[in-house]
């Protein structure tokens, strides 16, 4: 998908689940050192499963339109599967077409989501 | 043709497409492309004279030694030095620097000594001193600027008032070093080095054969040259440093190849920096013995078929010329800056003229982040910019932002890649809204 289509657009001004999660029985910050980047997302997991998300993003493009698209799509999944993604899985996800250093961007969100369901939050 | 059209027809990457585009460099601080002159130098070596340096009797040996020795000769030509010797080759700015850090740095500041630098200096004219000075017990002060992004030198200008004594100097008493760029890799601004340097007394040498016993004196005076070279005809002996640091591939040359020009007394009671092959007299169990300069300083084998671009590339520049070369740089930079400053949404960190300015611009564009201004100029124009610190921490927190998006251009870059530039950041602003 283009970086720059519609969807993604939306996304970006728009991005979904945004705010602090009253109740999260998960919460994990995470920057991205090379750019300054910042989220942190709050989780409630309910019998294993991710029952609700928010999330604060301060970044570019790649990273807001990842912690946006992440918070609708992984909604329902269970634990175990969230914590086995790898980064090809984000891209399909996302549907971005990336280059080595914006992966890092993308990524950032998730990172931030794995490490609280790991308890590193 | 012009004489520009000739001249990219010299660097065979200027013809390449991205994203279906032609290509627009604006990314030459970091690093320049290379004219055709220069590789044929690097692969000629490989494919002709290719022998390690020195010592070797065999033709092939002598024909490195004198290619590796001619560029030498050529580089202290070029910047004026007082003799070839006084030329040490290294792989880059970075490697010259940590280089007077350690040699000369380490065994000469003491506790309680200082050391004085810039905030916009790049990280590789800091931390050498920021870690000396962490474990030698010195204080490292940096030198502010104005909002117009100038270094405050004159007396009473600087609100750091660390920087300067009673005298309006930039130095004290227990300054030991004063290590600062020629000019910036971010804000374009060039120091008017002759001018800070007239109030530091030369650095003289006390009686004695290591830096140890120089505790006593003026400070020792290190230049970051690398932004400098690829625009400003360089005299060392003007400048009146003691030290001038430069990297070969801002300045057209490859990559691996760069220059620590230094007084020769300074470099002769300095102890080497690496150890090893190339570099002795002679050695045995009981002892060593090192060669004088400049091999004491060039351990290992060089990287010599890139010393040979470098010398290609200095041919190069002389042909072209400084006057072109600023002629073309500032009328495009200035060109720049001024439509630049009449986009509502675009913050340009750095002077706004081109008076005492090499053509580097960085600058950011309100509410969209660095990352994605440079992803959409290559993505939707070709255009290569930076994004992120540049290698400019401390300036990027004086400057209050944490990153900003760099175009920095060369002497090939023509007015029409300014036009397309201009109107990309349009875009970008109406595409972002």
């Amino acid at each position: 998908m283009n970086l720059y289509s519609l969807t993604i657009m939306d996304h970006y001004h728009h991005p979904r689940n945004v705010g602090k999660l009253d109740g999260a029985t998960h919460k994990a910050d995470e920057v991205n050192t090379s750019c300054g980047d910042k989220t942190r997302f709050g989780l409630r997991v309910e019998n294993d499963k991710l029952k609700e998300i928010k999330h604060e993003t301060r970044g570019c493009l790649v990273a807001i339109v990842s912690a946006s698209v992440l918070s609708e799509k992984i909604i329902g999944k269970s634990t175990k599967e969230i914590k086995e993604m790898k980064a090809e899985d984000l891209m399909a996800l996302i549907g971005m077409e990336l280059t080595t250093s914006r992966i890092r961007c993308a990524m950032l969100p998730l990172l931030a989501i794995q490490k609280a369901l790991k308890g590193g939050g | 043709m012009s004489d520009q059209q000739k001249t990219r027809k010299d660097f065979p990457l200027l013809q390449r497409r991205i994203n279906g585009k032609p290509l627009i460099y604006f990314d030459n601080a970091a690093t320049s492309q290379k004219p055709q002159k220069v590789i044929d130098a690097v692969s000629g070596f490989y494919q002709n004279h290719n022998a390690n340096i020195h010592r070797g009797i065999h033709t092939l040996a002598e024909e490195a030694t004198d290619i590796y020795e001619n560029v030498r000769n050529q580089v202290a030509k070029y910047i004026n030095a007082n003799s070839p010797e006084e030329v040490i080759f290294v792989r880059n700015t970075t490697e010259a620097l940590n280089l007077v850090a350690y040699s000369f740095g380490r065994p000469s500041v003491l506790k309680k000594d200082e050391i004085v630098t810039t905030i916009m200096e790049h990280h590789s004219n800091f931390l050498p001193w920021r870690e000396l000075a962490l474990e030698n017990g010195a204080a490292l002060k940096a030198i502010d600027i104005d909002n117009g992004g100038r270094l405050m030198i004159k007396t009473g200008e600087n609100k750091n008032e660390d920087t300067k004594n009673k005298k309006g100097r930039i130095f004290n008493h227990g300054t030991k070093i004063i290590a600062l760029t020629q000019a910036s890799n971010v804000l374009g601004t060039v120091n008017p080095i002759k001018e800070i340097l007239s109030s530091v007394p030369p650095y003289t040498l006390n009686a004695g054969s290591s830096p140890r016993t120089q505790s006593r004196g003026y400070p020792l005076v290190v230049v970051d040259g690398a932004q400098a070279v690829p625009h400003l005809r360089v005299n060392v002996r003007e400048l009146g440093c003691d030290f001038y640091a430069f990297s070969g591939h801002k300045m057209f040359a490859p990559m691996g190849a760069g220059v620590l020009w230094g007084r020769r007394e300074i470099l002769e009671l300095m102890p080497p920096f690496l150890f090893g092959g190339g570099m002795i007299k002679n050695v045995s169990l009981a002892g060593a013995e090192y060669a004088e300069v400049p091999a004491k300083f060039e351990a290992g084998t060089p990287s010599v078929a890139d010393v040979a671009g470098l010398g290609a590339a200095i041919e190069y520049l002389e042909e072209i010329g400084y006057e072109e070369i600023a002629n073309c740089e500032l009328s495009n930079c200035e060109l720049l800056l001024g439509e630049l400053q009449k986009i509502p949404e675009v913050t340009i960190y750095g002077p706004k003229t081109t008076k005492d300015r090499v053509a580097t611009i960085s600058f950011n564009v309100r509410d969209i982040h660095p990352h994605d201004v440079a992803q959409f100029l290559n993505d939707n124009y070709g255009i290569a910019v930076r994004a992120g610190q540049h290698c400019a921490g401390p300036l990027h927190e004086r400057l209050g932002i944490p990153a900003s998006v760099r175009a920095s251009l060369a002497f090939y870059n023509t007015e029409g890649e300014i036009r397309v530039f201009l109107t990309a950041i349009k875009d970008l602003i109406r595409v972002f809204k």
